[in-house]
């Protein structure tokens, strides 16, 4: 039987399945390629490495640039918070606190028209009370980013640049971030504040330096 | 039957190749922007809405400055402002009569009978109603940041935002004095100023003098005594929001006060005990974003607004009048 059913195979059959199967194969090898490149994930390092978050321990030279915002052109449209690939974005608040004006009504914390100063929740701008606020000495107020519970929405930052000095602004923490070939908060950016910086600028150079809490 | 399945699984590959390239080009539905993520200003234009107009807006003149910085009325309704590297002056009806070439940006000035003074970031300017520069008056330290002059018949003030006080001059650059607002103990916490808006005037023997963070205006004696404050902190048109309002003020001859704020880019008008009398301007008519709207008031009532956003004065005049 195996040998009857082994010269029914032609040659042309076996060339026709033969492409056949290279190009199924060829054509789900690109399906793969565009839905691991759409959810932006990391699979191995390579030798094509362009570099994520583990990049100094793996050994391979890091990327020559790297994604990043101007806080200048951005408009906190909330994109930010939405668009990443990532479940939890890579981009965050920062703050200079040299920047800071330490106020007791800081508009980055305090919701428009909250009926008291006070770190009581509806009082809070931020929607997931990721900022900190610790009473220094009247009237002086210091505010920290809980990098782990901000999720870069820049609705604190909106209300620090419109009614404050700025000290609050966004930016992608190359921590987190997987440095994708195209950033899908740059494609989704409004105000095209996102860009290739050299990897020696990854973070926009305040005059005091930032931290975070 | 091959040739079919073949066919139908390339068009559904193609297909399906199509749509990830579509939806990823455009961001995916991850796009949409929850409601609490975005910053409301609504409080504040409801606010704006229930408050008097009491002003109209009567001419604008527009100015050849890019980045206007501050303007001051001299004698006979003359106008003068600052801005890039120049001070204009213009008569009273805006017709530009001088432009004055500065070798630095200006940030304030301030006008008596005879002098014009011209605030630098770290320095003061002499010049005579001619555009002649008389004295260039020294250095007050590198973290100088001088913001508003205010000058009577023989005493020049000086807001400084970079060292939070006051310097106070003799027409001849002799330094007079210097106060910080902290009281002779140390017992205020002085004048608090997040952001470069810290503005200065005078009204009889008192000069006003704003305290943007903490949301007031506080008198002081020329010897630099505090005699009184009014202003609070509020979402409500009558108060002051922001980590840096008021940012300007001017004080009419009526002895009532106009303020601009930043944030909500807004003129109010106040009476002089501080009670709230109604909007001179309200947010909507400047452009978005407008920071710095410097004020003066002429004695027949006018009051004049530096709008950097349109780069022109404003002229605003009661709407009974």
């Amino acid at each position: 039987m195996n040998q009857a059913q082994q010269t029914n195979i032609t040659r042309r059959g076996w060339l026709r399945t033969a492409l056949r199967t290279i190009a199924l194969v060829g054509l789900g090898g690109v399906m793969v390629g565009m839905v691991s490149r759409t959810k932006r994930l990391c699979t191995k390092v390579s030798s094509t490495c362009r570099g994520c978050a583990k990049r100094e321990a793996c050994g391979f030279a890091p990327p020559r640039t790297l994604w990043q915002l101007d806080p200048t052109k951005c408009i906190q449209c909330g994109l930010c918070a939405t668009s990443c690939v990532l479940e939890h974005s890579a981009v965050r608040c920062f703050h200079t606190h040299a920047q800071c004006g330490y106020c007791k009504l800081c508009f980055g914390y305090f919701e428009p028209g909250a009926k008291a100063l006070s770190s009581a929740a509806e009082n809070q701008l931020c929607p997931t009370g990721a900022i900190r606020r610790t009473y220094i000495e009247d009237p002086y107020f210091e505010i920290a980013i809980d990098k782990a519970l901000c999720i870069g929405c820049g609705k604190c930052v909106h209300g620090c640049k419109m009614f404050g000095n700025g000290s609050l602004y966004l930016q992608i923490d190359h921590s987190i971030c997987l440095n994708c070939n195209e950033c899908a908060i740059a494609t989704a950016c409004p105000a095209d504040a996102f860009s290739r910086v050299p990897y020696a600028e990854a973070y926009t150079k305040r005059a005091n330096g930032s931290s975070e809490a | 039957m091959n040739r079919k399945l073949t066919a139908a699984l390339i068009i559904a590959i193609a297909i399906s190749v199509s749509t990830l390239l579509v939806v990823n080009k455009r961001g995916c539905s991850t796009t949409s922007v929850p409601e609490s993520y975005l910053y409301s200003t609504k409080v504040y234009t409801d606010a704006e809405r229930s408050a008097p107009l009491l002003y109209r807006e009567i001419s604008r003149i527009p100015l050849s400055l890019l980045e206007p910085h501050a303007l001051t009325i001299g004698q006979n309704g003359t106008i003068a402002v600052v801005g890039d590297k120049a001070l204009l002056l213009m008569d009273s009806e805006g017709r530009e009569k001088q432009r004055i070439n500065l070798d630095s940006p200006p940030t304030c000035i301030a006008w008596t009978s005879t002098n014009i003074f011209v605030g630098f970031n770290t320095h003061i300017e002499v010049y005579n109603a001619a555009g002649n520069r008389l004295q260039t008056w020294q250095t007050l330290g590198e973290n100088a940041w001088l913001t508003g002059l205010a000058a009577n018949t023989n005493t020049l003030f000086a807001a400084d935002y970079g060292q939070r006080i006051v310097w106070q001059f003799g027409f001849d650059g002799q330094l007079l004095g210097k106060f910080n607002g902290r009281g002779p103990q140390g017992s205020e916490p002085g004048f608090v100023i997040p952001s470069p808006y810290f503005d200065l005037a005078i009204h009889n023997e008192s000069v006003w003098i704003t305290n943007p963070g903490r949301q007031r205006l506080e008198a002081y004696s020329f010897a630099g005594k505090r005699l009184s404050y009014w202003g609070k902190a509020s979402t409500e048109i009558d108060g002051f929001c922001g980590c840096c309002n008021p940012s300007y003020i001017a004080i009419t001859a009526d002895g009532g006060f106009v303020t601009s704020e930043k944030g909500m880019p807004r003129v109010k008008r106040y009476a002089s005990d501080g009670a709230f009398l109604g909007m001179v301007a309200p947010s909507d008519t400047f452009p978005k974003g407008t920071v710095g709207l410097d004020l003066a008031a002429d004695n027949d009532g006018i009051i004049l607004v530096l709008d950097p956003g349109s780069r022109a004065i404003r002229f605003y005049a009661e709407e009974a009048l």
